[in-house]
């Protein structure tokens, strides 16, 4: 019997529909196998991520660790190692494409990372190899080593050790931040040098708007200025209040300890101290320009477009103070603008500008172990081709990588001619003018960071980076914000505490 | 058996008067053509002689045509259909895109509904659907109208223009549209300080933001929706356009009185594309402003988007592209339904 020429097609359909049905019912979130490479004995290939805005292996930045890296394929004929651009725009794209291509076992074997998500527990479980076994061991390329951790600085050590005593992270140099502020602008305000305190800043920045500048840029186009604001502020406001709420105490707070702050009211625009820390910003309005979201302080240099790197409009005139890193030192100098611009690290907040500071320094509080040459090794869940024999086999190579003869020359090159600071002992440390006063002397104080680094989840960071713009473009006023900003934190300890399977009642203090 | 009339010679068979059926002969390699109650194998078994082995060659056609048909058949079910279907369940798990996902029922759907970024979104996407179809019926229709109605060459060689930049990337439009609406250095800016106007922050400026991305394109003739009415326009019956002057009919009468109503298909398909794709399209707001200022120029594909591939969220960004689908669906019925076709 043969069916009408509709009721066939009708049936063809709903075979193909039901089949999808039950496909995508049955679809799993593990991905496809790989036939890995690494077993002992045969061929190597190691997938590694670049450091951001390097281009490629072979570009000027990454010039020392290509020759290292061929130094190292000669001595091991067996592996190869295939540097890979890292095309993300900040650390949080960087791991949602972690996570992503974890879901497939996909992921590179040795992959661009900070400190932050790791310290904070945002990274899921799994993905991630403890590296602490071969820090415990002694690097063969260091003489005389007898532990690798021993050839960190000691003040590094802490940002590479997670809550659950699990390192995760190896970390190559350190970084700091600035406000970088145009000579010419200074002299035309009559603003003698840079400021003592922030409060004095404040009244630089009239100085500079009265004499036709646009003092500042605050360039919320990407997450960098925000969220070094957020963790300058916070852990300047909330320095007296961290007994209250840490539970890890690490020297950053992780998402535990964010989730116990919420939990516990000190981490709310209830509190008046925490609420300064908006408050600080929002008086910053009248001195930024509308159009600064179209900048990020960590574009790329040459980015065409937005988010724009900040140093054109600062080198062009049209404003008069910007913040970034020290990176932008070489930048600044090479593009003919040596002389013309003075340094200063982030001022301390005193009693001046409010009494709930702690007023003490925050400098190193943004930079620290935060440049370049940050990478951490995914397991073998999230990268199916790293048995235990490859990772043998990728450790060794970045035992290499981080020895102290080469890691300070790379530094050197990722850094542009040496604006960042290698975090081994006995490497080579550039001494660039100007640097060297955004040091910090001594360890910073607790690093408080809360949500817009990822600490509670992306989600949170992403949203909070968009009211944060919404504040300084004037979008809505301070309530609005403040009523806003308090359900992101409330959701955004929900959030955590669902992702890491905690009672959130359990954080709260008696 | 149905009724049907057998010529054996031509084997051309005939239901009725409305229906006519071709049959080859059986000894020949033609094709067969069954309307609805008839089939090949009705018609050849009617013939006298062959009949058993003409079936089983028609069964044979019909599994090979089944068996080249397949392939195409899986390739859409497993890219088309299975992501559709696996995004719909999908809606209704949290899932990181790693860890095992975990049943969590309608509340990654209420939980977007009910989000402080819900209403913006919402706003947002009405204006620019209601806008890009505006721009696109208006500007796309009159310019087809005016080259038709150019004199040969010069309609000729203005549709050659007009059309090729269909075939740039994309990519390359937004990229130049960034440097125009630079605040700083762009070209725009630079043209109107030249002149003494002010020069808005096109992409920062949170009331400016949406117009900056409706502005992309301009003059917004370049696209699918100018051919459609190209090739509308110039099937009009001619005889009526002369009729029509012949009368002292002038040519914006003649537009709308006669030109519209007779295109009305055209429309229909230009505002249900120029809808869709307004809906589905966020690549330009997320290489010009990424949803910013704030969620000035935020769209729920574009919420969608960052979910799952920035926030790791899959199920949330799931279930936005489940609601999504309805909002489009309902779209597509209301405007099918509203410009159909009326006949007397």
């Amino acid at each position: 019997m043969h069916l009408p020429k509709t009721k066939k097609l009708v049936a063809l359909s709903g075979t193909l529909v039901a089949a999808s049905l039950v496909a995508a019912a049955c679809g799993s979130s593990g991905g496809g196998s790989s036939t890995g490479n690494g077993s002992g004995g045969g061929k190597v290939t190691i997938n590694a991520v670049l450091p951001p805005n390097s281009g490629t292996i072979t570009s000027s930045y990454n010039k020392q660790l290509n020759e290292y890296t061929q130094q190292y394929e000669k001595a091991h004929p067996d592996v190869t190692v295939n540097w890979q651009p890292n095309t993300t725009s900040s650390i949080t794209t960087a791991n949602a494409q972690l996570v992503s291509r974890a879901s497939g076992g996909d992921d590179p074997d040795v992959v661009f990372e900070q400190y932050n998500p790791l310290l904070s527990g945002s990274i899921p479980n799994g993905i991630l190899q403890n590296l602490k076994p071969y820090l415990e061991r002694p690097n063969p390329y260091i003489k005389g080593n007898k532990k690798w951790i021993d050839s960190f600085e000691a003040s590094t050590v802490p940002y590479m050790t997670s809550p659950n005593g699990q390192m995760q992270i190896l970390l190559g140099s350190n970084v700091e931040t600035a406000f970088y502020y145009s000579k010419a602008a200074f002299a035309k305000a009559h603003i003698a040098g840079p400021p003592a305190s922030w409060a004095e800043m404040m009244t630089d920045l009239g100085k500079l708007k009265s004499a036709g500048y646009t003092p500042l840029m605050f360039a919320d186009g990407g997450a960098c200025n925000p969220s070094w604001y957020e963790r300058l502020a916070d852990t300047q406001f909330l320095n007296k209040s961290l007994s209250k709420f840490m539970v890890d105490k690490s020297v950053v707070t992780s998402g535990k300890d964010v989730a116990s702050g919420i939990e516990n009211n000190v981490i709310s625009m209830s509190n008046p101290a925490y609420a300064e820390v908006w408050k600080m910003l929002d008086a910053l309005r009248p001195y930024v320009s509308k159009s600064d979201g179209s900048y990020d302080a960590c574009s790329a240099v040459n980015a065409v477009s937005p988010p724009l790197f900040t140093e054109a409009p600062f080198e062009q005139g049209k404003v008069a103070m910007i913040w970034g890193g020290s990176w932008f030192i070489p930048d600044l100098n090479k593009s003919g603008f040596a002389g013309k611009y003075g340094l200063f690290a982030e001022p301390t907040v005193t009693a001046a500008t409010s009494k709930y500071s702690a007023a003490v320094s925050t400098k190193g509080v943004i930079g620290g172990p935060n440049g370049s040459g940050q990478w951490s090794i995914t397991s073998q869940k999230a990268d199916h081709s790293m048995t235990p024999a490859k990772t043998k086999v990728v450790m060794n190579f970045m035992e290499w990588i981080f020895a102290p003869d080469h890691i300070g020359p790379e530094v050197e090159g990722w850094g542009n001619g040496g604006s960042y600071i290698p975090t081994i002992k006995g490497a080579a440390t550039p001494n660039i003018p100007g640097l060297a006063s955004l040091v910090p002397a001594k360890q910073p104080p607790t690093v408080v960071d809360i949500a817009l680094d990822d600490v509670l989840s992306t989600n949170t960071t992403n949203a909070g980076l968009r009211l944060v713009t919404e504040l300084m473009s004037g979008g809505i006023s301070f309530s609005g914000f403040s009523s806003q900003w308090e359900s992101l934190l409330k959701s955004g300890a929900q959030a955590w505490a669902s992702t890491n399977h905690v009672d959130l009642s359990s954080l709260k203090k008696k | 058996m149905p009724d049907y009339v057998e010529d054996g010679g031509s084997g051309v068979v005939a239901k009725n008067l409305a229906t006519t059926v071709l049959v080859a002969e059986a000894s020949s390699a033609g094709a067969i053509v069954e309307p609805d109650g008839i089939t090949a194998d009705d018609v050849l078994s009617a013939t006298p002689a062959g009949g058993r082995g003409r079936r089983r060659r028609g069964m044979f056609r019909r599994q090979f045509i089944a068996m080249l048909l397949l392939p195409s058949i899986l390739l859409i079910g497993i890219f088309s259909y299975y992501p559709a279907l696996r995004s719909l369940v999908g809606g209704f798990y949290q899932w990181n895109g790693f860890s095992t996902p975990t049943y969590a029922g309608v509340s990654q759907f209420r939980e977007y509904v009910k989000s402080a970024t819900f209403a913006p979104e919402a706003r947002n996407l009405l204006l620019l659907v209601i806008g890009s179809i505006l721009i696109t019926l208006v500007s796309q229709f009159i310019a087809a109208e005016v080259v038709c109605h150019l004199p040969k060459k010069v309609g000729t060689v203005a549709k050659y223009l007009l059309t090729l930049p269909i075939v740039l990337p994309p990519i390359v439009l937004i990229d130049v549209w960034a440097y125009l609406l630079n605040p700083t250095d762009g070209l725009i800016n630079k043209v109107f300080g030249t002149v003494g106007l002010p020069q808005p922050e096109w992409l920062t400026n949170n009331h400016l933001a949406l117009v900056a991305i409706l502005l992309v394109g301009f003059p917004w003739v370049s696209n699918l929706g100018f051919l459609i009415f190209l090739g509308g326009v110039q099937n009009l019956p001619r005889e009526m356009t002369e009729a029509s002057a012949v009368d002292g009919c002038g040519w914006f009468r003649r537009v709308f009185a006669m030109d519209i109503p007779m295109l009305m298909p055209q429309f229909r398909i230009v505002v249900v594309l120029s809808g869709v794709y307004a809906v589905q399209n966020f690549i330009t707001i997320l290489l010009l402003t990424n949803g910013g200022p704030g969620n000035a120029t935020m769209v729920p594909a574009l919420d969608m988007y960052q979910q799952a591939f920035q926030n790791s969220n899959y199920g949330m960004g799931m279930a936005i592209g489940t609601l999504l689908f309805v909002a489009m669906l309902i779209f597509t019925l209301v405007v099918m339904r509203a410009l159909r076709p009326r006949t007397a």
